[in-house]
């Protein structure tokens, strides 16, 4: 069965390019551009896992992340942060209670490569 | 008979109050008077050699000013014999310049015929060196009440007051000290009264010293400052601890100054204990502090947001590059396929610098976080030539990790200790162009030492020294194509002085560097 992957992120041009290599890889991908579309898709849709960016308008990853969280119905969906905000970004990592990070600018490999270890 | 008792009665006085010649002279001078009228042979022995052994010299001239009589003190004191000046008159003894003023003093005491005292003038010994007297004399009468001259007591007082001038002088010269110094100083006793403030204590508190003398902080200052500055000055009294206090004054004019004051205790030969304090105004350079703190702030700021906003476009980039470079848009042809590598390298040089410059700022500002857990070196070792493996073999290079022994645990950052070692492998892979690239682990007392070595073409000597400083690459000339950022010995150096760590390099041109990492085994964790 196709997985199925929520991208979040503002920057548009990132969203097309991470939303085109996850469809040639055989993932099925939903976009958000904005915390509050974030959390509609994620809890209509029920993602396999989520790739979350840090600053988004309306509400930030952070509120996505700890409202996703903290909710038994949702709190199974892995959520890795993808974010071009290293300042501590372990502890941001925390606060949004994500299980993993990467860092922006990253290698889509990389990227792949997590995705296969909370998918499998 | 009566005689006698009255002077055996106060010659006991006498020896208790020998040394006050004023108590000596109104003694003589009562005595005198009873005795005046009956000849001088009839003096008293015992009172001559009295004010004789005083070292007094007792004299007495008629109303003309010309010696009478004297005793034999005027030996020790001008040199001459008593003969040799009674029927001279006393203004032959004096230097010619004072002479004058010495005749208008007498006339003016005998026209009034009233006893003198504390009267200093001027003789000439024998040989012509002056000597400083003082005199005190009274007014004799005969019978008749008619004044016939003056007798009188004169002391040496010469060496007194070379005494008292050099006295006056290193006091004179101490004061001019403490008042040049430009910080306040001041000493205050047990009960806090000020007893001793400079010129630049009264220029920063705005307020006389005479009228600060006595007075304590509760006469000048509100009451909560008071009371600070009274607790702070009772602890230094009750610990005996030098102690520097930071404390806010607000001036006179109601501009709030930070002021720091060193407090000392200092006892005199009594037992008196003072305070003895210096204040220095720091409001200046809190200012500048303050900027600087700001400035600080703001600098980390700005390479975080900056950081931020030139990464993201980054990702765009090279997400875009390594989807096309990889074939997932459609088959490239070569020549794209170089090109769109120099893209690639570029991007992730770009992205390095990036990195190396906010982790340079963050360790330089103290802000980088460091996860301190014991770490298995040995296992960091082999996770490092794992992960370096792939990019030294690739340059043709062998790539051997030794580590001798158990190595113990290291209490330390791992990911930190991984970008250090991963950093100086990278180095060493680029200078690099045959040969071996070996790594070597060892405890050495309580701590490891790893050395990373290369076959590569070494560091000149006067380049040694500057390698680790941030933003100092080798010169081009010297050095092959440099893709590094002039950071990564700089970070490395910071990470290691953050485990408590040394950092080093060693080399020989043309043969090879080794570079030395030594980190302390601690127990803890």
């Amino acid at each position: 069965m196709m997985k199925k992957i929520l991208v979040v992120d503002d920057e548009e041009d990132i969203l097309k390019e991470v939303t085109f290599i996850l469809r040639k890889k055989g993932f099925e991908v939903l976009c958000a551009a904005d915390g509050k579309e974030a959390l509609e898709i994620a809890t209509q849709q029920n993602p396999d896992l989520i790739l979350l960016d840090l600053f988004l308008p309306i509400f930030d990853g952070t509120v996505v992340g700890k409202r996703l969280k903290t909710s038994d119905a949702f709190k199974h969906i892995p959520i890795i942060l993808l974010t071009a905000s290293a300042d501590n970004i372990e502890e941001k990592r925390d606060e949004c209670m994500a299980d993993d990070y990467i860092l922006k600018p990253f290698d889509y490999k990389e990227l792949l490569e997590k995705l296969s270890k909370f998918l499998s | 008979m009566l005689f006698t008792m009255h002077n055996a009665i106060i010659l006991a006085i006498v020896a208790i109050c020998v040394s006050s010649v004023g108590f000596l002279w109104s003694l003589f001078v009562y005595l005198s008077r009873r005795t005046r009228g009956n000849s001088v042979s009839q003096r008293s022995a015992s009172l001559e050699q009295l004010v004789l052994n005083s070292g007094g010299w007792n004299w007495e001239i008629d109303t003309n000013g010309f010696f009478t009589y004297s005793n034999e003190a005027v030996k020790h004191i001008l040199g001459y014999e008593p003969r040799e000046i009674i029927g001279k008159h006393f203004c032959d003894f004096c230097p010619p310049q004072e002479k004058e003023a010495y005749f208008k003093k007498t006339r003016e005491l005998f026209t009034k015929r009233m006893p003198f005292s504390r009267v200093f003038m001027k003789y000439l010994r024998r040989g012509g060196a002056e000597v400083l007297i003082e005199s005190t004399g009274t007014p004799l009468y005969d019978k008749e009440k008619n004044v016939t001259g003056f007798a009188g007591i004169d002391h040496d007082i010469t060496e007194q007051k070379k005494i008292e001038a050099a006295f006056q002088e290193s006091r004179d010269y101490l004061y001019k000290i403490i008042n040049s110094i430009a910080d306040p100083i001041f000493v205050k006793d047990r009960d806090h009264r000020w007893v001793l403030l400079n010129d630049a204590h009264q220029e920063m508190f705005g307020i006389p010293t005479q009228d600060m003398l006595g007075k304590t902080d509760r006469d000048y200052f509100p009451k909560e400052q008071a009371d600070v500055f009274w607790a702070k000055d009772e602890a230094v009294f009750e610990t005996g601890k030098e102690n520097i206090n930071e404390e806010l004054w607000t001036n006179s004019h109601g501009v709030m100054h930070t002021i720091v004051t060193k407090k000392a205790i200092y006892t005199d030969k009594k037992g008196n204990r003072f305070i003895v304090g210096i204040i220095r105004d720091i409001s200046d350079l809190k200012k500048v502090e303050e900027k600087l703190k700001k400035a600080m702030e703001a600098r980390s700021r700005f390479t975080s947001v900056v950081s931020h906003e030139l990464r993201t476009p980054l990702a765009a980039m090279k997400t875009g590059v390594n989807l096309v470079l990889d074939g997932l848009a459609g088959t490239i042809n070569e020549e794209q396929r170089e090109f769109l590598d120099i893209v690639r390298r570029n991007l992730d040089r770009l992205a390095r610098l990036i990195n190396d410059v906010l982790d340079f700022q963050k360790l330089d500002s103290g802000r980088m976080y460091f996860k301190m857990e014991p770490v298995d070196i040995a296992d960091l070792l082999h996770e490092t030539r794992d992960a370096m493996k792939g990019l030294v073999e690739k340059k043709g290079l062998e790539f051997k990790v030794a580590i001798e022994g158990r190595l113990p645990k290291c209490v330390a950052d791992k990911d930190r200790l991984i970008q250090v070692l991963t950093n100086l492998i990278n180095n060493a892979a680029s200078f690099t162009h045959k040969g071996a690239i070996s790594i070597l682990a060892a405890q050495e007392n309580n701590h490891i030492h790893i050395q990373i070595h290369d076959t590569g073409i070494g560091i000149e000597e006067e380049d040694l020294a500057r390698i680790f400083n941030a933003f100092e690459q080798v010169e081009r000339e010297r050095s092959p194509r440099r893709e590094g950022t002039g950071l990564g010995l700089a970070i490395c150096q910071e990470i290691v002085s953050k485990h408590n760590g040394k950092i080093w390099a060693a080399s020989q041109p043309g043969q090879g560097s080794t570079f030395h990492v030594v980190l302390p085994i601690t127990q803890e964790g």
